[in-house]
């Protein structure tokens, strides 16, 4: 199936036989049981699949985002620059979260403070990181991100809190954020989820732009096949916690090889099938 | 029509959640013990007996809680107490119920009337709620369904605030509206849709204002208002000990505040579990 | 005349924000659904479509204009007698789980239209009309049972449409039925949605923000922009040659799952994009 693996010159981020467990009151559910993951550098890795595929859990394991009750086991978890992010201690991560690795949540809200006005949190985001910069060089940063990332006035937004944004907005302000102190791995989960169509076409088209033009690299979660095709470059399929195809998306999306992926696709409505259903 | 009715039996979540609970558990078991003991004895000694040659006998074998004063055995007394404390408080937070969910509902419907309700219950609320009971129960002579009265009069602006803020945020859920569009009628709307999903709330409610009622009433009677000599409460046994807490006698008056303590800890826990399983019952 | 009719419908809500412009959710809507087919409604967030769709139900009020269900305004009927309506025509939500009260059992659940409208039913024949229902949206009848809690979202969703169907009405709005589904599920909900519609000849008002999923299953497309209807046409023609520049922007706007369609994304101005790029305080 991949006898044209794409060679890419490097593979910033590595992940081999990657397993959660989530210990419930009823028991261990085993939400990730063994997967492997390569993005290469100026690549999309598309990670698609239905809810409780375990692909949201996948991404924060990586990221070490999962609550106490939760055990992450893999045989490398690796990034490159950084080194094995399963082996650094939970204090450095909160560094390697922001400098290495950009993520972008489905919901923007949920990613803003609501009590700061988006100034100060590119400016906390920096002090976080220990850059030191005064308040000055922190809002000129802010402006040229907020620029980059297409918002017509950055210095009212800059002025303003997140709930005073429509949701593309936000979600721009989020991405901004994320690439702020130049990381070369993105992580997105579900990032235009819950957005309207043209702003959804919008947020895409901004992340493939940044990913490209810099040669970062992303990890992009989502269920939405039409995003996966317009956009990634290779795809991974997960269900039930594991991957049942992987492979560039030409030829995953074109050609199923799993019948779970054949299944999915067929389910996207087709130009074709119109009103045949109906009749 | 079996299957039309809740799926799980009573029975089985009361035990499931009574297992998740000890502490409500226990404080249930507690009041029960409490209530039959002292409505059904026997006691080891009358809770009116006096014996002037025994009086403030520090706790021993045949006094296990000492004695009073008046050489009353405190132990006996504490558990009779037991009798008119819980009763009365209780019957206010039943009456409180029983006034305050009505007029709760008619507090949250969307025209001006619910307004001045809500302004009228701010109002009230402004009063010193202790002293208003304290008046009412003094200028009625002492009258016990006085007491009662007084502890409803606190409670049931708790309960219309609950309701109200409850079904607001209900009134705006989707199974509400799916209710109306299908055609049903307001009663149908309130008894079917509204109160079935409010009546956890309400339970925690009753189950906190019953403690609250216990603190209230043993006030009272602590300032020696409500419950008579030689009737027993709680309150006006503190009061009794208090004078003797310096010289040493700390039994006469603390035994009744452990039974308050008690009595309160064990409602509050059981408002928790029953808090508990109605967030969790809707998963 | 037309199974349902709306005509020049304006409403306008107050605005959520202190000191914000109200809100003009529909300014001058007209509409025909005729018996048996599925007119589609399609707009994104703020374009007035769920406020169509609960408008047409009467489920709120309008400022001005009318609704018609076989030539009787709905505006004209007394709270009784709309009740009493009620039964021809009903909503399935996008939310399965919220649309059912969580303290009610599934079979409980779906008896409830029986209860209001056909109270010359006996017990026994409403459990076996509820069973049928279930039945016919693909559940079983020990479903009843149970609690919405315990059901999977497809299985909510067909419960809401076992529900909407059970006092056999002529019109249903569909609320985006299928968008908090996944795509499998989804798949199967519109199959069942399209069979019902079949065999008991129903009417569809379906609401949605996607276009995919409306090219499947409208016969007609009404394109909803800021309040108005910026365009109506048969699927087919609107797909084939959109009219209003709206409608050629959210096409444009549509992720193929086929990486050799390459989509090629056209603004519009004055669209969602430019609002996009303005504060929420500014927009109106």
């Amino acid at each position: 199936m991949t006898e044209t693996t794409p060679t890419t010159p490097e593979t910033v981020l590595d992940v081999q036989g990657l397993t959660v467990d989530i210990a419930t009151p009823d028991g261990v559910v085993h939400a990730v049981r063994g997967i492997d993951l390569a993005v290469g550098r100026g690549e999309i890795l598309g990670v698609v699949g239905e809810s409780g595929c375990g692909k949201s859990t996948t991404i924060k394991g990586i990221l070490g985002l999962l609550p106490p009750n939760a055990t992450v086991g893999a045989d490398k978890i690796e990034l490159a620059g950084h080194g094995d992010l399963l082996r650094t201690p939970t204090k450095k991560m909160r560094h390697v979260r922001g400098r290495r690795i950009g993520f972008v949540a489905q919901n923007p809200f949920g990613s803003l403070n609501p009590i700061y006005s988006i100034e100060r949190q590119f400016h906390e985001l920096q002090k976080a990181h220990g850059t030191k910069v005064s308040k000055k060089e922190s809002r000129e940063i802010a402006h040229a991100m907020l620029d980059g990332v297409g918002i017509v006035n950055p210095d009212r937004v800059l002025d303003g809190f997140a709930h005073q944004l429509s949701g593309g907005m936000a979600q721009r302000v989020v991405i901004a954020l994320a690439t702020t102190l130049s990381p070369q791995l993105l992580i997105a989960d579900e990032p235009t989820t819950g957005l309207d169509v043209t702003v959804q076409a919008q947020i895409m088209d901004l992340i493939s732009g940044l990913v490209r033009s810099e040669q970062r690299s992303m990890l992009l979660v989502t269920h939405d096949l039409g995003v996966i095709a317009q956009y990634a470059q290779r795809v991974v399929v997960m269900l039930d916690g594991k991957v049942v195809e992987h492979g560039r998306v030409e030829d995953v999306m074109v050609d199923p090889q799993h019948e779970y992926t054949r299944k999915l696709i067929s389910s996207v409505p087709k130009r074709e099938e119109l009103h045949d259903v109906i009749g | 029509m079996a299957d039309l009715q809740l799926a799980p039996s009573r029975a089985a979540v009361l035990w499931r959640t009574a297992k998740e609970h000890p502490g409500a558990t226990l404080g249930g078991v507690f009041i029960v013990v409490l209530v039959l003991w002292s409505l059904l004895g026997p006691l080891p000694y009358s809770s009116a007996a006096t014996d002037g040659s025994a009086s403030r006998q520090s706790p021993n074998g045949t006094h296990w809680f000492g004695t009073d004063g008046t050489g009353g055995d405190v132990f006996s007394r504490t558990i009779d107490a037991a009798r008119v404390d819980l009763s009365l408080a209780l019957a206010g937070a039943a009456v409180a119920l029983v006034i305050g969910v009505p007029l709760g509902l008619a507090a949250s419907t969307k025209g001006r009337g619910s307004q001045r309700i809500v302004r009228a219950l701010d109002a009230f609320q402004a009063f010193p709620l202790l002293i208003l009971a304290l008046a009412l129960v003094t200028l009625s002579g002492n009258k016990l369904y006085m007491v009662v009265v007084a502890i409803s009069l606190q409670n049931i602006p708790r309960y219309m605030r609950l309701l109200r803020s409850e079904v607001l945020s209900l009134r705006e859920s989707r199974f509400m509206e799916a209710a109306t569009a299908m055609g049903a009628t307001t009663p149908r709307l309130i008894f079917k849709h509204l109160l079935p999903n409010v009546w956890g709330v309400i339970l925690v409610q009753t189950s906190l204002t019953i403690a609250n009622s216990i603190v209230v009433l043993s006030s009272l009677s602590f300032l020696g208002v409500g419950v008579s000599a030689p009737t027993p409460s709680w309150g006006s046994m503190i009061r009794d000990g208090a004078g003797n807490m310096s010289s040493g006698e700390w039994w006469i008056a603390a035994f009744p505040g452990v039974a308050v303590l008690l009595c309160v800890l064990a409602f509050n826990q059981i408002a928790d579990a029953i808090g508990d399983r109605t967030a969790r019952s809707y998963r | 005349m037309s199974l349902v009719e709306v005509d020049e419908a304006f409403k306008t809500f107050p605005s959520r924000q202190r000191g914000g412009d109200p809100v003009r959710a529909l300014r001058g809507v007209s509409l025909r659904v005729e018996a048996g087919e599925t007119l589609a409604v399609i707009g994104e967030s703020g374009s007035g479509k769920s406020t169509l769709g609960r408008a047409v139900l009467r489920l709120l009020d309008l400022d001005s204009g009318s609704v018609r269900l076989d030539g009787v305004d709905l505006a004209s009927l007394s709270p009784k007698e709309l009740r009493a309506k009620r039964a021809d025509m009903q909503i399935v939500f996008q939310e399965p789980y919220e649309s059912l009260n969580p303290r009610m059992s599934i079979g409980a659940i779906v008896a409830e239209p029986l209860q209001i409208h056909r109270s010359d039913l006996g017990s026994t024949e409403i459990r076996t009309r509820v069973h049928e229902a279930l039945e016919r949206v693909g559940l079983t009848g020990n479903t009843a049972a149970r609690l919405p809690g315990e059901l999977s979202g497809g299985q909510q969703q067909r419960v809401g449409v076992a529900r909407a169907i059970i006092s056999q009405p002529k019109f249903v709005v569909l609320d985006e039925p299928t968008s908090s589904l996944d795509l499998s599920i989804r798949a199967q909900i519109l199959a069942l949605l399209a069979e019902i519609q079949q065999d008991l000849g129903l009417a569809y008002l379906f609401v949605s923000h996607d276009m995919h999923t409306v090219e499947k299953v409208s016969d007609r497309i009404a394109v909803m922009y800021l309040g108005e209807i910026v365009e109506t046409a048969p699927t087919l023609d609107l797909f084939r040659s959109p009219q209003h520049a709206y409608t050629r922007t959210l096409l444009s706007a549509r992720l193929s799952a086929d990486p050799r369609e390459k989509h090629a994304y056209k603004a519009f101005q004055g669209d969602t994009s430019v609002r996009d790029a303005v504060p929420a305080g500014e927009q109106g």
